[in-house]
């Protein structure tokens, strides 16, 4: 395993480099820059890579906003969006048949140099495992396509390494047993050129999924990030392939013995079920047919606007629906002009039906037999259609002739689980005839919106068109597809014709509003430029956390990335946390960031929010004003996404600005993947900080500083505030005035710190401890 | 030629007079204190042989036979329990509720010792499908009750450990130990306490269920028992007597009616033993508390039908809520698997999105029975060393037979006093419970209680204070349960070791015999602050000034 990690360590490495060189010309490859461009204000992406200390960076930067009207569009916020310009290198079409090789040609000196690598490692590997039991090459090719000696062999020789070596060998053996026959037949002269094909086309065909995944997933944060992000997306879109990040990250902490841990572990065993599950194709349960008949209706949902509905033009309201509903589509203008000519009005019921369409319960119904040979690692997309499309096919001529005859069109996503295809049935029939069952009893078309998931998550949609010999199609994932279930113009009013009441929603910073906000902050100075400028997205799922608090802390360590944070950080006992941090885990408690923080020099301070009062809501105000009044303080706000009308859950970003005219912050929203930053009124953040959080905790913000004589402002001014708790009984009231006479000053300001910055539970929970340990150990009043 | 015949006679007869002497000094010794008919430790049996006979010789010669002849001296105490039985005059009542391990293993003894013997229990069939390892000491229990039981148990109950005990630990790497088989029965050898008693090594496996119809057949061949369908009631302590007054109710109710219908049989003050297990109602009435030791892990015990035998396997996982731990054994011929673990709650709630929140709600109930038998093939499989798939093919069962599996909350807890007035003495379960890893379980109800018991029965016999002799059972049998408990508590968190363990348990059980804390858990919950994660022991008997410390985790 050491090897096989080493090895796709110095592919990352690689990758990496290759992306950075020339062939590539990556847009923050400062070697491939056109050298004539020498103004800053040329794009925004130009300016950001100017190698400028921060404070002569602020400046320029406040010179624009200042001096230069033209530039205003190139304020640095603007980074933030990070849309892929047209003429960017990447953005080429992956999915046209001149992707593959232009990918190729960038990376081809990497990929022969890895071939040998690969080919040599594979060879090592079979001679670890079976001992000497193989004494040639002739050998270890008889050994790799022939089961028969396989076994033979396999049972002779003690098998060394672990289960996931094995499942790896396996699932290797099984790939190799069925397509070097194949390329042996194209190429029947050169036994030799067949082996080098088929182990070339799973490498290709990794290393293509990987960059094609990372052009389309993290290029708009990738040109955000610094050199060792970068470095972490790769490694991370590289683990998604070969394994869970937490075994890139668990070694990367522990080495060999983290791997060995892991092993061991409930992730682990599920992860290496997983493969077990693949080749044993389990029915399909019986109650999710079942469920089909709970389809949710669509059910009206009032979109919210600041300024009269009439005025918003289709795109608006599209970002209207996609922020206040969770929806997931890209807003571009295809989606509206696609809307437009369909002649569907964006309606409230048609818009909520597309946010709640991937939540329907035909998800995972639809089950592939995936053949025993074939493992995860080296299903691509390509082979996914085939497997669908033959199977499918096959299920339709059995269906009765009144379903194939009917003029009716059906979607179908295919939605494999944790990366792997998991969906997986030999009994096709009886859940396809449900679904279209279904379809036809409501006289509808399923609809299915195509989020943009992760391409490294085989995502596929299906048309399925009846009437005659049904036709089936399978749809690319760029595909747009807006059908609506029972829309017609009568039962559907567009929502322009309701009147809606104003309300405050956030505002993004890439809307024409945000200009003036900024505007109205920098004059206020209420703007913190250093935290616009050490912004990090999150690098993972569970970061935001993480991201957020980078703000600060990177300002004296520039090469710190939130991988390393979250691997030196002190509360990780156990290299499982890991991998429970890296996925599973809902991410970081408060509490917990505020260790982080601490252990890196940083005075935290956390305030929760369980009310909303006017004075906490001032506080808050009162807060956010300070920080950005000085540069060393940084409010990192927690709160819940959907209440703020974001779509992120739970979630950590810090505050950037502050406009006193309409009472909003600016949020930098880490979660750049899904929202650009945005501003939104301090009474609409605290009510989303009001929120419990997912550990069952008060949520609230934690202000991290360098000045301790800047402390922040804390809900409790001192003990006669904690004895006015709610919750605190009269006697415990008692017990806690008594005790304290008999405590030292130092200890009682420590302890009044502990409890404004705790929860009021964990206060109370720690009363009844200073009772039990008074009666213990005698009267201490 | 005279010389040698005559030297030949005079040791025949000798032989045969010495003989004579044993069963003429056993029946003495046993009229006169009844209750060492099972008590067959040398030293006591010494210093008790004394008092009856009230000369030290013949208590060494009764003893010196012991020691040297085991065979004849069983042979004479058979002979000698048979015409003590015939003499109404020795009887003494003893009445046993719990018709268990425990409560017939403590029916057996008194029932030997010659008193008349009344079980009650609400069921007469068993169907608990546990298994468990058996050490030296149970067989040699049996042997000390009769001989042939001990046989029977040897030879038809318990299965050899063939394989031996393998211990995997968290890190993947495993321990075995050799098998050891069972020896024949020595009741000299019964160790006198717990703590010695768990020092021994498992030596068999053991299905309840069998053990158990072996234990009630001996019962009901027995002329001295009487087994009754129905239950006791205590009543106060008579202040003249010193005893409580025990009411008995036959089971009468009707077939097929769902409500108990019970018939009062007699109203006395008999020697009563509880044997009811954790849950003891007459617990309960009686006042005694039993209170928590240690925090409660959720637990899912039951069979895997295969037959997979001789071996036991303690399963340490390293899971997300931290160390587990599965245990596992199956007795030969059984079929059946045992299995029992702790369990992360997480893995067995459904979806609360898909299946809601409502446990009574039939989608959760079915969803949940789902995830609980997905989880325990997962932890089978691993403990068994089994694919998945092979074990996902296995039918399962619960801990009780034909039932489904079901979690349970695992919970060590303990008594205040084990004996009440001077008649009424708790058992088993009912004195207090630990963890099922440390194997004690059956043990402190089937050998340590039962030789308290056996003190007890002795010193009441023998005329002496029954209420110092109740007294010394409490105490005793609080020891025993308390030993169990301290080696259990290790198991309830994740990074503790031994002797911070037995520590915190000693610790919490004195703070809460001194009234300052409420249960020795909350004690616990002090010392070990982190809950599960707790890696030391802290020390809570602390200064002033030092509470505060400790609160702001500075201690």
């Amino acid at each position: 395993m050491t090897r096989l990690l080493s090895i796709l360590f110095i592919l990352i490495l690689t990758l990496e480099a290759s992306m950075a060189a020339d062939v590539c010309q990556l847009p923050w490859d400062k070697s491939a820059r056109s050298p004539a461009s020498t103004n800053p204000c040329d794009t925004a992406g130009e300016l950001m890579e100017l190698n400028l200390a921060p404070r002569q960076f602020v400046g320029i930067c406040k010179q624009i906003l200042k001096d230069d009207p033209a530039c205003k569009k190139l304020k640095p916020e603007k980074k933030l969006s990070c849309t892929t310009k047209a003429d960017n290198h990447l953005s080429f079409d992956l999915n046209t048949s001149d992707a593959g090789s232009r990918i190729f040609q960038c990376i081809k000196g990497f990929v022969w140099d890895s071939m040998v690598d690969l080919i040599s490692f594979i060879g090592d590997l079979i001679k670890t495992l079976v001992g000497s039991a193989l004494k040639n090459k002739a050998e270890i090719l008889q050994f790799l396509i022939d089961p028969v000696y396989r076994a033979e062999v396999l049972g002779k020789g003690a098998v060394k390494g672990g289960r996931l070596g094995k499942a790896f060998l396996n699932n290797s053996f099984a790939y190799v047993s069925r397509e070097y026959p194949r390329n042996l037949k194209a190429t029947p002269l050169d036994p030799v050129g067949a082996l080098g094909a088929t182990l070339a086309k799973p490498l290709v065909n990794f290393i293509t999924q990987s960059v094609q995944s990372m052009v389309k997933e993290y290029v708009p944060q990738y040109q955000c990030m610094n050199g060792a992000a970068k470095l972490n997306t790769i490694c991370k879109i590289a683990g998604g392939f070969v394994m869970p990040p937490g075994f890139i990250f668990s070694f990367l902490k522990y080495g060999v013995k983290g791997l060995r841990e892991l092993h061991r572990s409930r992730q682990v065993t599920k992860f290496i079920e997983d493969f077990k599950f693949m080749n044993e194709a389990p029915l399909v349960n019986p109650e999710n047919i079942h469920h089909i008949s709970t389809l949710p209706k669509p059910k009206k949902v009032q979109l919210k606007a600041e300024k009269p509905i009439q005025n918003l033009s289709d795109q608006e309201l599209v970002q209207l629906a996609r922020r206040q509903q969770q929806m997931t589509p890209k807003i571009e203008d295809t989606p509206v002009k696609r809307l437009a000519s369909t002649s569907v009005y964006v309606t409230q019921k048609a818009v909520v039906t597309m946010a709640q369409t991937p939540e329907l319960p035909i998800k995972g119904l639809i089950t592939v037999v995936v053949p025993k040979e074939l493992s995860p690692t080296f299903i691509t997309t390509e082979i996914f259609d085939d497997l669908i499309n033959t199977q499918v096919q096959n299920s339709l001529q059995s269906l009765p002739s009144s379903i194939k005859n009917s003029k009716t069109q059906v979607y179908l996503v295919m939605k494999p689980e944790n990366g792997h295809i998991s969906i997986l049935s030999p009994d096709l029939n009886d859940v396809q005839l449900n679904i279209i069952k279904l379809a036809l009893k409501k006289d509808a078309t399923l609809i299915q919106l195509l989020a943009t998931q992760p391409a490294t998550k085989i995502n596929r949609h299906m048309k399925i068109t009846f009437g005659g010999k049904p036709q089936v199609q399978m749809l690319r994932p760029d595909d747009d597809i807006y059908i609506f279930q029972n829309v017609n113009k009568q039962t559907f009013e567009p929502i322009h014709k309701q009147g809606t009441q104003n309300v405050s929603i956030p505002i993004s910073i890439i809307d024409k509003e945000a200009d003036a906000l900024i505007a109205s902050a920098h004059k206020n100075n209420l703007i913190d430029w250093a935290a616009i400028e050490e912004f990090q997205p999150q690098s993972y799922r569970t970061f935001c956390g993480l991201a957020s608090i980078c703000t600060l802390i990177i300002r004296e360590n520039a090469n710190l990335t939130q991988e390393q944070l979250m691997l030196n950080n002190a509360i990780i006992k156990d290299p499982l946390e890991v991998v429970n941090l890296m996925g599973s885990n809902p991410g970081y408690e408060l509490d917990n960031l505020v260790r982080i923080a601490e252990n890196n020099g940083k005075i935290a301070t956390v305030v929760k929010v369980t009310d909303d009062k006017t004075e906490t809501i001032e506080l808050l105000r009162e807060n956010i004003i300070l920080s950005l009044k000085e540069n060393d303080i940084q409010v990192i706000t927690n709160f819940d996404g959907k209440t703020l009308g974001t779509t992120t859950g739970g979630h950590y970003s810090p505050v950037a600005a502050y406009d006193p005219v309409t009472d909003r912050a600016l949020i930098l929203d880490v979660a750049l993947h899904r929202n650009e930053g945005f501003w939104i009124p301090i009474k609409e953040l605290h009510k989303g900080m009001k929120k419990i959080d997912s550990f069952g905790k008060p949520r609230g913000y934690l202000v991290i500083n360098n000045r301790p004589d800047r402390l922040p402002k804390l809900p409790w001014k001192g003990f006669d505030d904690v004895f006015k708790m709610p919750t605190m009984s009269a006697g415990d009231a008692l017990f806690l005035r008594n005790f304290l006479k008999s405590t030292p000053a130092n200890l009682k300001t420590k302890l009044l710190k502990k409890f404004q910055t705790q929860s009021t539970e964990a206060t109370l929970k720690d009363l009844r401890a200073m009772k039990d340990l008074s009666r213990i150990n005698g009267a201490c009043q | 030629m005279k010389i040698t015949l005559f030297l030949f006679t005079f040791l025949f007869i000798s032989q045969a007079a010495w003989a004579q002497n044993l069963s003429q000094n056993l029946e003495k010794l046993y009229r006169g204190n009844p209750g060492l008919v099972t008590q067959l430790n040398p030293e006591l049996l010494r210093v008790e042989a004394a008092k009856v006979f009230k000369d030290p010789a013949t208590a060494a010669s009764v003893v010196k036979a012991l020691q040297a002849d085991l065979p004849g001296f069983m042979a004479a105490r058979a002979e000698v329990i048979t015409k003590i039985r015939q003499s109404p005059n020795t009887l003494r009542r003893v009445v046993v509720s719990g018709q268990s391990v425990t409560g017939m293993v403590n029916a057996a003894i008194a029932a030997q010792s010659g008193h008349k013997v009344d079980v009650y229990d609400l069921r007469m069939t068993y169907t608990r499908d546990i298994q468990w390892s058996s050490r030296q000491s149970v067989l040699d229990t049996l042997a000390a009750i009769d001989p042939q039981l001990a046989e029977k148990y040897k030879q038809r109950i318990s299965s050899d450990l063939k394989k031996g005990y393998l211990e995997i630990k968290p890190d993947g790497t495993s321990k075995h130990y050799t098998p050891a088989s069972m020896e024949s029965a020595d009741p000299r050898r019964i160790p006198q306490t717990a703590a010695a008693m768990l020092d021994e090594r498992s030596v068999s496996i053991v299905q309840t269920k069998v053990f158990e119809e072996l234990l009630y057949d001996y019962l009901k061949n027995h002329p001295n028992v009487v087994q009754t369908k129905g239950k006791i009631e205590l009543g106060p302590i008579d202040p003249k007597t010193g005893r409580h007054l025990v009411t008995e109710y036959k089971d009468v109710t009707p077939k097929g009616q769902k409500e108990k219908v019970y018939e009062k049989i007699r109203t006395g003050d008999p020697i009563t033993v509880i044997a009811e297990g954790t849950g003891s109602s007459n617990r309960a009435a009686l006042g005694i508390q039993n209170v928590p030791v240690s925090p409660s892990r959720l637990q899912i015990a039951g069979v895997v039908i295969i037959e997979n035998s001789g071996e036991i396997v303690t399963h340490y996982r390293n899971e997300s809520p931290g160390r587990m731990v599965t245990g596992s054994m199956g007795t030969e011929g059984s079929g059946e698997r045992w299995v029992v673990a702790d369990i992360d709650p997480a893995a067995v709630t459904p979806k609360a999105s898909k299946f809601g929140t409502d446990p009574s709600s039939p989608e959760y109930k079915t969803e949940r029975g789902r995830l609980i038998e997905a989880e325990f093939k997962r932890i089978a499989s691993l403990n068994m060393r089994m694919p998945i798939d092979k074990v996902s093919d296995l039918k399962v069962g619960g801990a009780i037979e034909g039932l489904a599996l079901q979690t349970f909350d695992h919970q060590q807890k303990i008594s205040n006093k084990a004996a009440s007035g001077s008649n009424v003495l708790l058992q088993g379960d009912a004195v207090g419970s630990g963890h099922w890893s440390v194997g004690g379980g059956m043990h402190v109800g089937a050998v340590s209680h039962p030789e308290r018991f056996k003190q007890y029965l002795t010193e009441v016999d023998g005329g002496r204070s029954e209420k110092a002799a109740a007294l010394a059972y409490s105490s005793g049998a609080l020891a025993d349960s308390q030993v169990w408990g301290e080696k259990g508590l290790y198991y309830f968190y994740n990074h503790l070791s031994h002797e911070d363990a037995t520590k915190a348990y000693r610790e919490s059980i004195i703070l809460y015999n001194q009234g300052k804390v409420e249960t020795p858990e909350r004690a616990l919950e002090l010392m070990l602050p982190g809950g599960k994660a707790s890696r030391s022991l802290k020390n809570i008997r602390l200064a002033c000034p030092d509470i505060v410390k400790y609160v702001l985790g500075e201690i």
